[in-house]
């Protein structure tokens, strides 16, 4: 066995998922090599370490009662199959989505659209009250002056 | 009753029965949070949220992978947002836990002493890892998970997450044997 085979090999017996046979011929090859060895006895202690921090703790008495009291509010309940949409408590932007963003392109267009005819007919307006300002005070000059 | 048919009556609207489902996996979403987070308290509360979100979404759980997995799937990201979020309280949480979870230097047998430290060396190194590496580890030696669950929650192929584990290890080794080198640590504080 090569010491290469080997360091992938000590992962799996660690593991515990080398069969007797492997774990003889590994166990040989670490008994005759002093780095192979180290490696092993290293892994060993990583092994233990990581296989001691299983917490120990436990999640305080009011876990569930706290959960289940925030769900039977109602501030969140899930989709039911038979109802379909019916139940459906998402935010409108989530159920609407893309159709909401278009109606709301399209509307903003059909407002625009008038209120820029507007503007044109206000323009048109006052222009024509210049024009004719600027025509009284023409006629009013070449009057003088033929005077 | 199994994790499927429980999802279902909640879903057809009998809520109270998603208190069975806390009760089965409380304790391990407990100790995913603990492991990842560091900080008991703030995985209580995160523990709760990712109950509350995971009844939220309860009708997005097509039956795909196993209940649990999904679930955990759920707690990681939930547990990496947090650490994303919080990333001063996490390092905090890892300082601590170097500072306070120490045996007691006055522990009657050495030899325990000194190995316990070596099993808080092997745990700061975890904290220490990069983020793919640590989550394979935690996952596998904390949560107990197989590598097809760990690949499921991670949604990478199983091979990676063999891969993973391995150089994870590899590191935590190297880190070990570079504490270990300096060696005095331990004989100063077994003596003192």
């Amino acid at each position: 066995m090569k010491c290469r085979q080997a360091a992938e090999l000590f992962n799996i017996y660690f593991e515990g998922g080398l069969d007797r046979s492997r774990t003889r011929e590994l166990m040989e090859h670490a008994a005759a090599c002093q780095d192979c060895r180290r490696e092993m006895d290293m892994l060993g202690v990583v092994f233990d370490g990581l296989g001691s921090q299983t917490a120990s703790r436990k999640v305080r008495e009011s876990f569930t009662k706290d959960i289940m009291s925030v769900i039977e509010k109602g501030s969140k309940r899930p989709v039911n199959l038979q109802n379909g949409a019916q139940n459906d408590y998402r935010p409108v932007y989530r159920r609407l989505g893309f159709s909401l963003i278009i109606t709301a392109a399209v509307m903003l267009i059909s407002v625009s659209i008038p209120q820029t005819a507007k503007i044109s007919d206000a323009y048109a307006s006052v222009n024509s009250r210049v024009q004719n300002i600027l025509n009284d005070v023409s006629n009013q000059i070449g009057f003088q002056k033929e005077e | 009753m199994t994790d499927e048919i429980i999802v279902q009556r909640v879903l057809e609207g009998n809520t109270h029965i998603f208190s069975e489902l806390v009760n089965r996996y409380k304790d391990r979403v407990y100790a995913m949070a603990c492991n990842f987070i560091g900080d008991y308290s703030e995985a209580q509360d995160l523990s709760q949220e990712v109950f509350i979100k995971v009844f939220g979404s309860l009708h997005l759980f097509k039956g795909g992978s196993s209940f649990s997995t999904w679930l955990y799937r759920i707690c990681y990201n939930m547990c990496i947002d947090w650490i994303r979020k919080n990333k001063k309280k996490w390092i905090r949480a890892c300082e601590n836990y170097e500072d306070n979870d120490r045996p007691d230097a006055s522990a009657d047998v050495e030899n325990n002493y000194i190995a316990a430290c070596k099993r808080n060396s092997v745990i700061t190194g975890v904290n220490s890892l990069k983020d793919k590496y640590r989550a394979v580890i935690v996952l596998f030696h904390f949560n107990n998970l197989s590598y097809e669950d760990i690949a499921h929650i991670l949604k990478i192929p199983v091979k990676t997450v063999e891969t993973r584990l391995y150089r994870g290890r590899n590191q935590l080794k190297k880190l070990l044997a570079a504490e270990l080198s300096g060696g005095g640590k331990y004989e100063m504080q077994a003596g003192s």
